[in-house]
């Protein structure tokens, strides 16, 4: 070969990038106005990727739906709609704000020869508006072709419907019960599934290229509402559009819809596992260094028994830690052996945390010091102890399969007797004065009265933990500019307004205590920690809280108790109390079911003195970002419970992580509640024991040792 | 109806993001910027490649050739034949024998490969079929393994000009093909003793290619 090849080459090399990796990516199907997959305001039996979160807003013609649609399972779709349908309470003057919860479950997957099937429930548990029930199949054929069809109830059996072929087994299908109006709002409404007319839908769409998808279809859903109460002109079953899907996850979509509306969606499809960094951005730890000798390192070589040199070294090695984004709160230095108490610093994942701890102790201590005990702590009481051996550090780093032979190797143990000893505790550890401050935006969307208000404002924090166990801590704000005041909505709750009067205590405060309160953390003994906290434990409520977890260090099941006593606070958010006091508490338990599902039962009493259970499901990716749901029932009639029938929401949360690539403990959370009213509300209590555990146990560890080397 | 529908916390699409309790009562997160201290660390890695260079460390350079960014590099540590070098960002690559085995900090991270069969390869200049496996992080934080299945071929001879003057080299290429990515390497290996002086070689996904290249031996 010549050398004139040597630039070509080079050139091809430079190319590369762009082409050279195929890497097989799951289509994403395209969405409806429902904000599920679907045709344009029809379903089609495909679903989102497994774990995928989906945000569509779609308008037309004075309806906007916005729609949270997250693919709980490969099979189960969830989705939570909230709605604006301009003038549809027009009789008296009003629009309509709904919300709505689906379901929607793909039987069958597609086959060479046969469709994928599905099963759906649009809004099973809301005021009704766009109650129905499908059954659809879906089949691609060659060149981008998808047709799809299917049977409807409800909405979708309003339009050329025909007797329910439902009725052969059970006479009850022949008619569906009406809707109980706002009083059954929030209650399932099975009773009425798949009763009633029925009526066929269907459609096709073809992608035209990549990005380009053009859609036909035929509804069943005869808009028999909108059009006698808003004037909607409904002069066609078929509507058109086109699709066109960019790289980001962002698709949008154009309409000509029921022969008379134009209408556009957008939406952003989201993967939890697919952060805009993977794996983080943040620098490089300090690779692993030769052994040395105390002589060579600056010590003595018989620093063990040389007590300035122990001192000198136990400070080298917090000073090390520290600068590696740890906090240090004790250090015990022997032989052959080094105890480190420390959280887990700036570090969300702890693997992390444990990984660069590790190398810094072999970069740091002298040949012999063989076996590291790390013992991550809560302000000083021990959580686990996780002991490294320095060889298997040395030998892995750059391992194939280094990432689970760490782990392995790794000795994860229960610390209930691992209390730092006094005297290997840092002079800068107990006692400790923090703080931090910042910036908040308190949103509050949706209120009928305004759909957006929101709060800026400052925020301190100040901590001070005397001594290992304890924690004296307060957050203070000051709202700088906002309209959370201007909400005059009363509550019209029977209960206590143990919740329900949240607005008063946004337009009577101004600066305010969000919490003062006095914690204490202990070991009652092997498997088991405690905490006691009292004060101004939250923004409602000030008090005493107890509480008792069994929660052994490598076990998927936890069990709590908790007990407290609070009494409300004044609406002005400072020192006062108001007169109401109840006694509440829970019994709590904690699976992980694997796969990343979260299962958490609460069972109690609540702060409206009512007795129940709250059932909560939550995914938990490994990178921390969670999708969950809950609901609580209490011996509270659906009747006092007021609008909703029940308790229940979904919740969200976003570690900053996620979204800057670099580690940090902060993160975005948010539970979004159709509404807040009194019955099953608990008490807001931080630092709950699940939550302060389970990061530095297993299973999760193990679900998170990929962060070790990193 | 349905009147008194309170969301605390997010906006219709994701824009704005906020704490909120379990409760009902708005609470609130504030809104953090990326720590500051990480661009502390930055600069300080970048001094302390600065400093090894005017002290005569042996220096390469590193181009994301995807990314279009680059960085001199210094060696920082050994560990059992693996080289790791610091760059000016603080992030790390490390090698054995030239080739990367490793990466810290470029997002999508190879937290390790085994390249040896590769490497014995080029090492004695001959062609062959070899098996190279790659274990990247992903956005998941799971260490995912992958086999790559590699025709390694002759380029046949030529010359490379570093800065201290002209170098006989011989150009290998090695073809890979798996079921994430298909990728092509490149590595101008010097005659006198087989050093890799410059190479293009396929990180993972994220990474994408990157050239490495001796500057100072």
């Amino acid at each position: 070969m010549s050398q004139q090849l040597f630039p070509k080459i080079l050139l091809a090399s430079l190319c590369l990038g762009g082409t050279a990796p195929i890497v097989h990516a799951e289509t994403r199907p395209s969405l409806s106005f429902y904000g599920l997959p679907g045709l344009i305001d029809t379903p089609t039996a495909y679903s989102l990727p497994d774990g995928n979160l989906a945000l569509t807003s779609g308008y037309y013609s004075g309806v906007v739906r916005n729609t949270l649609t997250f693919q709980i399972t490969d099979r189960l779709t969830g989705s939570f709609r909230y709605a604006y349908l301009e003038d549809f309470d027009g009789a008296v003057g009003l629009s309509r704000y709904d919300r709505s919860f689906d379901l929607h479950y793909r039987l069958l997957d597609e086959g060479d020869y046969t469709p994928a099937v599905a099963v759906g429930l649009r809004d099973f548990g809301g005021t009704g508006v766009y109650g129905a029930e499908y059954l659809v199949a879906s089949k691609t054929f060659g060149n981008g072709l998808r047709a799809s069809g299917g049977i409807g109830w409800g909405r979708l059996g309003t339009y050329n419907s025909f007797d329910n072929p439902l009725g052969v087994l059970d006479d009850r299908f022949d008619t569906r019960p009406g809707s109980g109006g706002i009083s059954e709002t929030g209650q399932l409404t099975a009773g009425a599934w798949f009763r009633g007319p029925a009526a066929l839908f269907g459609g096709v769409e073809w992608d035209v290229n990549d990005r380009l998808t053009l859609k036909a279809e035929y509804s069943s859903d005869a808009y028999d509402e909108e059009v006698a109460r808003t004037g909607f002109d409904r002069r066609s079953p078929f509507s058109f559009g086109a699709d066109y899907a960019f790289d980001n996850g962002v698709s949008l979509g154009g309409y000509y819809i029921y022969g008379s509306e134009v209408g556009v969606v957008l939406s952003y499809v989201l993967d939890p596992r697919a952060p805009a960094i993977p794996g983080g951005r943040e620098i490089g730890p300090e690779p692993i260094a030769p052994r040395q000798s105390a002589s060579a390192l600056g010590w003595s070589e018989d620093w063990v028994t040389d007590a300035a040199q122990t001192a000198g070294l136990r400070n080298r090695v917090a000073e090390r830690l520290t600068d590696a984004g740890l906090t240090v709160e004790a250090v015990d230095l022997g032989a052959g052996r080094v105890t480190v108490h420390l959280t887990t610093g700036r570090y969300d994942i702890a693997p992390q945390a444990l990984g660069r701890a590790g190398r810094v102790l072999a970069n740091t201590l002298p040949d012999g010091v063989d076996t590291f005990v790390l013992i991550p702590s809560k302000a000083g009481v021990p959580l686990s102890r996780i002991t490294l051996n320095r060889s298997d550090l040395e030998e892995l780093e750059f391992e194939l399969d280094g990432t689970w032979q760490s782990y392995v190797r790794a000795d994860i143990a229960d610390a209930a007797d691992d209390a730092p000893a006094p005297e290997a505790l840092l002079a800068t550890a107990f006692p400790k004065f923090s703080f931090d401050y910042g910036a908040y935006l308190a949103p509050s969307l949706f209120d009928p009265d305004n759909p957006v208000r929101a709060d800026i404002g400052a925020q301190l924090d100040l901590s001070y933990v005397p001594r290992p166990g304890v924690i004296l801590s307060g957050r203070f704000r000051q709202p700088v500019i906002g309209n959370l005041d201007e909400s005059t909505r009363p509550s019209n709750s029977v209960l206590p307004h143990v919740r329900s009067d949240f607005n008063i205590y946004d337009r009577e405060s101004d600066f305010e205590v969000s919490h003062l309160t006095g914690e204490y953390f202990f070991r009652p003994g092997t498997n088991l920690y405690g905490r006691v906290s009292a004060g101004y434990l939250e923004r409602m409520f000030g008090g005493v809280s107890g509480e008792v977890l069994w929660k052994p260090v490598d076990s998927p099941l936890a069990l709590g108790v908790e007990v407290n006593y609070a009494k409300q606070r004044d609406f002005d958010v400072l020192f006062g109390f108001q007169d109401y006091d109840v006694l509440t508490g829970h019994v709590s338990a904690y699976y992980e079911f694997g796969g990343g599902y979260l299962g958490r039962i609460d069972a109690g009493r609540y702060l409206a003195g009512d007795w129940g259970a709250t059932f909560t499901l939550d995914r938990e990716f490994a990178n921390g970002l969670r999708v969950g749901a809950y609901f609580t029932l209490t011996d509270v009639s659906f009747e006092d419970f007021g609008e909703g029938s029940f308790d229940k929401g979904i919740r969200l949360s976003i570690p900053l992580s996620w979204l800057s690539g670099e580690p940090s403990q902060s993160g975005f959370g948010t539970s979004i509640s159709p509404t807040t009213r009194d019955g099953g509300q608990r008490l807001s209590v931080r630092n709950r024991l699940y939550d302060v555990t389970r990061n530095l146990h297993d299973p999760l560890l193990a679900k998170r040792w990929g962060k070790f080397w990193r | 109806m349905n009147t008194g529908m309170r969301i605390c916390g997010a906006g219709a699409l994701g824009l704005a993001l906020a704490g909120c309790s379990g409760a009902g009562q708005t609470e609130l997160a504030a809104a953090v910027l990326p720590e500051l201290y990480t661009t502390a660390e930055r600069d300080l890695a970048a001094l302390r490649v600065q400093g090894a260079i005017d002290n005569g460390s042996p220096v390469s350079v590193v181009i994301l050739t995807d990314r279009g960014q680059n960085s001199g590099l210094v060696p920082i540590n050994e560990n059992r034949g693996v080289v790791t070098w610091l760059g000016v960002d603080g992030s790390t690559v490390s090698t054995r024998d030239g080739l990367i085995v490793a990466t810290r900090g470029l997002g999508g991270d190879l937290l390790a490969a085994d390249v040896s069969q590769t490497n014995e390869l080029l090492q004695a200049r001959k062609p062959g079929r070899v098996q190279r496996f790659h274990t990247e992080l992903t956005g998941d934080i799971q260490a995912d393994t992958r086999a790559f299945v590699c025709d390694i071929t002759d380029s046949g001879p030529g010359v490379l000009e570093l800065p201290d003057g002209p170098r006989d080299i011989r150009l290998m290429v090695e073809d890979c093909y798996g079921a994430q990515a298909e990728f092509l390497n490149l590595y101008w290996i010097a005659d006198t003793d087989g050093t890799i002086l410059h190479s293009s070689q396929w990180l993972g996904p994220t990474i994408g290619n990157v050239t490495l290249r001796q500057l100072r031996p």
